[in-house]
């Protein structure tokens, strides 16, 4: 496969990141959660039967579809500033129209981002606004729960055995989990 | 709310406040996000509030004279 081949099989995937999520939503069968990528949670909330709703995802398909101007207006009408990250100022100001409508917003991308039933932050990958993101989205929908999962990077040098590690790490985020 | 801020409520009352000034400063992510859920509790407690952004410069030192000076004429 060839990297434009890469590039061109992501459209379809995000879609159907998007499109499944607005689909679990309706059916109401599984329950949904707002996440971070890179953040190793798709496979504790897979294991869960918890559909993830990738939020940076889909700011980036707005800004794709020239259409983000009009949700960051809605969030800085709100009060955050132009300079924060324009990533979570189109998810928050998506989140604030859909809840104050009670709908999707009208022409909402690729069908929109479904209300969760909870959200899951982080601290990791030194991304900032990935721990304030969802209190800023609760705001607007304060019976949706936020819950924050910090799970360590192992080290790794490749002339290095960190074997006898393992275990501290897995002692470690089953203990962060359970809490 | 109450659960994240209440400590400004308890301080507000404490030391009978007029006013608050939520001063952030510009790009800083983990600060900028909490400013419509700080105005809010502003809001709840009855404390008017001046938000400013600024940057980590003296070079708007003017600027924020005016602005506050604006804030403690409105608040009496």
């Amino acid at each position: 496969m060839t990297a434009t081949q890469a590039a061109a099989s992501i459209g379809p995937m995000v879609k159907e990141f998007i499109a499944g999520a607005v689909r679990a939503k309706a059916e109401g069968k599984q329950k949904l959660a707002y996440t971070f990528i890179v953040c190793h949670h798709e496979e504790i909330l897979r294991a869960l039967d918890v559909l993830p709703v990738w939020t940076e995802n889909f700011a980036g398909v707005c800004g794709a579809k020239r259409d983000s101007e009009r949700f960051l207006q809605r969030a800085e009408s709100l009060g955050l500033s132009r300079s924060l990250c324009t990533y979570a100022l189109c998810g928050i100001g998506f989140d604030q129209w859909r809840e104050e409508q009670g709908q999707m917003p009208p022409e909402a991308p690729w069908g929109g981002m479904p209300k969760p039933d909870f959200m899951v932050s982080t601290g990791q990958i030194l991304c900032d606004p990935r721990a304030k993101w969802y209190q800023a989205s609760q705001q607007y929908m304060p019976d949706v729960p936020i819950y924050n999962m910090d799970l360590p990077y192992p080290l790794f040098e490749r002339d290095r055995d960190h074997r006898e590690v393992w275990g501290y790490y897995q002692k470690y985020i089953a203990k962060e989990l359970r809490a | 709310m109450k659960a994240r801020f209440g400590d400004i409520g308890y301080f507000s009352r404490t030391f009978k406040v007029n006013g608050a000034i939520l001063y952030t400063y510009k790009f800083c992510d983990p600060f900028g996000f909490e400013v419509p859920a700080r105005k809010a509790y502003y809001d709840s407690i009855h404390v008017p509030l001046l938000c400013l952004e600024d940057l980590y410069s003296a070079g708007t030192i003017g600027q924020l004279k005016t602005r506050i000076q604006a804030f403690l004429e409105m608040i009496g």
